[in-house]
């Protein structure tokens, strides 16, 4: 999807930075009464000096930390910020001087910012989002025709109070896509979904992503989300992108290391072998984790199988959600 | 710029207030409650005083609360002040700023329906009581499209008063006491709970001139005594007001929305 001859850049960060200044004030109430009389201002660097770009089609998730700036860089996409520094380009327009005119090609769904009337039919929102985004009457039918059928909508006529939370997130995202967005902007869709309500969704963003090209852009905490959608991921911490490439690229980049669980029959003994560090230990049991390129992990087997009783290995590699939480951290 | 947008923001609004029929029909109730008390307490009045205070009869002031009443609870009916300094705290209101359409006259619109149907539903619930309570109002029927514009003026002004105190979130954490202030001097300067021609002479001066009485004084009493110099007085004084609470409002949403900066990364 994102190779060939028909790249076409629609989102694009030269160098973005944005600052925030915020009021610091010290504890107490002496701390309180000074922040008054003179209010002490810190500097506080929420994106710094990023850059990236995505091309028409992709689905790329955008990973950080709380904190890490990735709100701050989303509102600056959709023009809801101005940025202290650098350049964003989205569809060729700049967001913050034409956020009006981006808006009709932007869908926007903040997984906790719901935007659908709580008390009353989705149908009703959806109506009234049709005249926002002044869609004509007969485009509009066969559009929600369309999202209806697809997202499996059966309940237009149920006040959004009384729907579950994956039937109110599936009609969010409908009410995002009304106006044919050709990017969608994804915060956290799946939270608080259970199992089948995220399958259902991750396979609902797969659909319109294939069917009508819209390029995704998907914040979430979900490492699973991530894993199933996007091909391409950019991990931001502390407003820098730390990681920016494929799935794929991110296993082999970080894999450093194995992890080897191992059973045994009896007690062991004390276990050493180079590379390898035991990072739980159990009365009958060890997890262990070797260090790629120190030891290899036929001769640990080897080792294990000549020194121990083992009654089971099981190999393993860190799981995404591991890599990602050590990139967090700053490895 | 298209206008169906708004109205369909008021009509979504309109159907989101009557999910909740009884909200509304109990504060009707509840304001009709109000009107007889008041009935019993100038009913004493009336009987020790003569028949007419300033040139009310107790049918005309029990009418006049009918509707002060209804006007000043249909301008302060939503939860605007509420909505946008919660949306203004939580960073919120940057989320709409990216919408295709006008932050200001979006909220004008929302409030501007519900605000009709509860003066109107209030109206309804009062009017039946004073009408049981002391009988039909004469009322000169070429008064009514006059009073009708009187209080739809009154709504705006009301509209733009709450939005102006809820705007005032980006500089002030805690605006309901604002909101709360400003709701007392309706109450009191703004003659819904007295007449203002019952007021001493230099406070019924001063508050002739505040914006207040416009949106409950004005259009009650043009109900129980028409007058057309004093409609012209007071629509003038409501649009200079309206004009007024306009360029501040709206200039306060533009400076304030220049320092969004939300919370959270």
């Amino acid at each position: 999807m994102n190779e060939g001859p028909s790249m076409e850049t629609i989102i694009e960060a030269k160098c973005l930075t944005k600052k925030f200044r915020t009021k610091h004030k010290a504890a107490g109430l002496l701390g309180s009464m000074k922040s008054v009389i003179r209010p002490e201002m810190k500097e506080h660097i929420a994106v710094d000096n990023i850059s990236f770009s995505v091309q028409r089609g992709e689905v790329v998730g955008f990973l950080g930390p709380n904190g890490a700036g990735k709100s701050t860089t989303i509102k600056m996409l959709i023009g809801i910020l101005f940025p202290d520094g650098g350049e964003v380009s989205v569809l060729g327009m700049k967001p913050w001087k034409r956020r009006q005119q981006l808006a009709f090609k932007l869908g926007a769904v903040f997984g906790q910012k719901p935007q659908l009337w709580y008390h009353l039919p989705a149908i009703d929102t959806f109506n009234l989002m049709s005249k926002i985004y002044e869609i004509e009457p007969s485009r509009y039918r066969r559009r929600l025709d369309y999202l209806v059928d697809l997202f499996d909508i059966d309940y237009l006529d149920v006040p959004v109070r009384r729907l579950s939370l994956g039937q109110r997130m599936r009609a969010e995202v409908v009410a995002s896509l009304l106006h044919e967005p050709e990017i969608l902007l994804l915060d956290e869709p799946t939270i608080g979904l259970d199992i089948i309500a995220k399958q259902k969704m991750r396979d609902l963003i797969k659909r319109l992503n294939k069917d009508e090209k819209v390029t995704v852009f998907l914040t979430s905490h979900d490492m699973d989300d991530v894993e199933k959608l996007c091909k391409r991921i950019m991990v931001i911490n502390d407003g820098k992108i730390v990681f920016n490439g494929t799935i794929d690229s991110l296993r082999n980049g970080y894999l450093l290391s194995k992890e080897i669980d191992v059973k045994f029959s009896s007690a062991p003994k004390r276990f050493s072998f180079p590379g390898a560090k035991v990072t739980k230990r159990g009365s009958y049991s060890l997890s262990i984790q070797l260090q790629q390129g120190k030891g290899k992990i036929s001769e640990l087997i080897d080792y294990l199988t000549d020194n121990f009783e083992v009654l089971d290995v099981n190999i393993s590699d860190p799981s995404v959600e591991d890599i990602v939480a050590k990139i967090y951290r700053g490895r | 710029m298209s206008l169906a947008k708004y109205y369909e923001i008021t009509k979504v609004e309109v159907l989101n207030t009557l999910a909740y029929p009884y909200n509304l029909f109990g504060r009707g109730l509840f304001i009709a409650l109000i009107i007889f008390i008041f009935f019993n307490l100038w009913s004493v009045i009336y009987r020790e005083g003569g028949s007419g205070i300033l040139g009310f009869s107790l049918v005309t002031l029990i009418w006049y609360l009918a509707m002060s009443e209804s006007a000043a609870n249909g301008s302060m009916s939503t939860d605007l002040v509420r909505k946008i300094s919660e949306g203004i705290q939580t960073g919120d209101i940057a989320y709409t700023l990216n919408r295709p359409y006008n932050f200001m006259i979006y909220q004008f619109a929302y409030s501007m329906g519900t605000n009709t149907l509860v003066t109107v539903v209030v109206f309804a619930f009062t009017g039946i009581a004073s009408y049981l309570l002391v009988g039909p109002l004469q009322i000169n029927m070429i008064a009514v499209p006059f009073v009708i514009i009187s209080i739809v003026l009154a709504l705006v002004l009301g509209f733009l008063m709450n939005f102006a105190i809820g705007i005032l979130a980006f500089w002030f954490e805690e605006v309901r006491s604002v909101r709360w202030i400003n709701e007392k001097f309706i109450f009191v300067l703004g003659g819904m709970l007295v007449p203002i021609n019952l007021f001493p002479g230099v406070l019924r001066q001063i508050a002739l001139l505040l914006p207040f009485s416009y949106m409950s004084y004005a259009p009650a009493y043009l109900m129980v005594n028409f007058s057309l110099p004093f409609f012209i007085q007071s629509v003038l004084m409501q649009l200079m007001w309206i004009a007024v609470y306009a360029v501040v409002a709206y200039g306060m949403y533009r400076k304030g929305i220049k320092r969004v900066s939300t919370n959270g990364g």
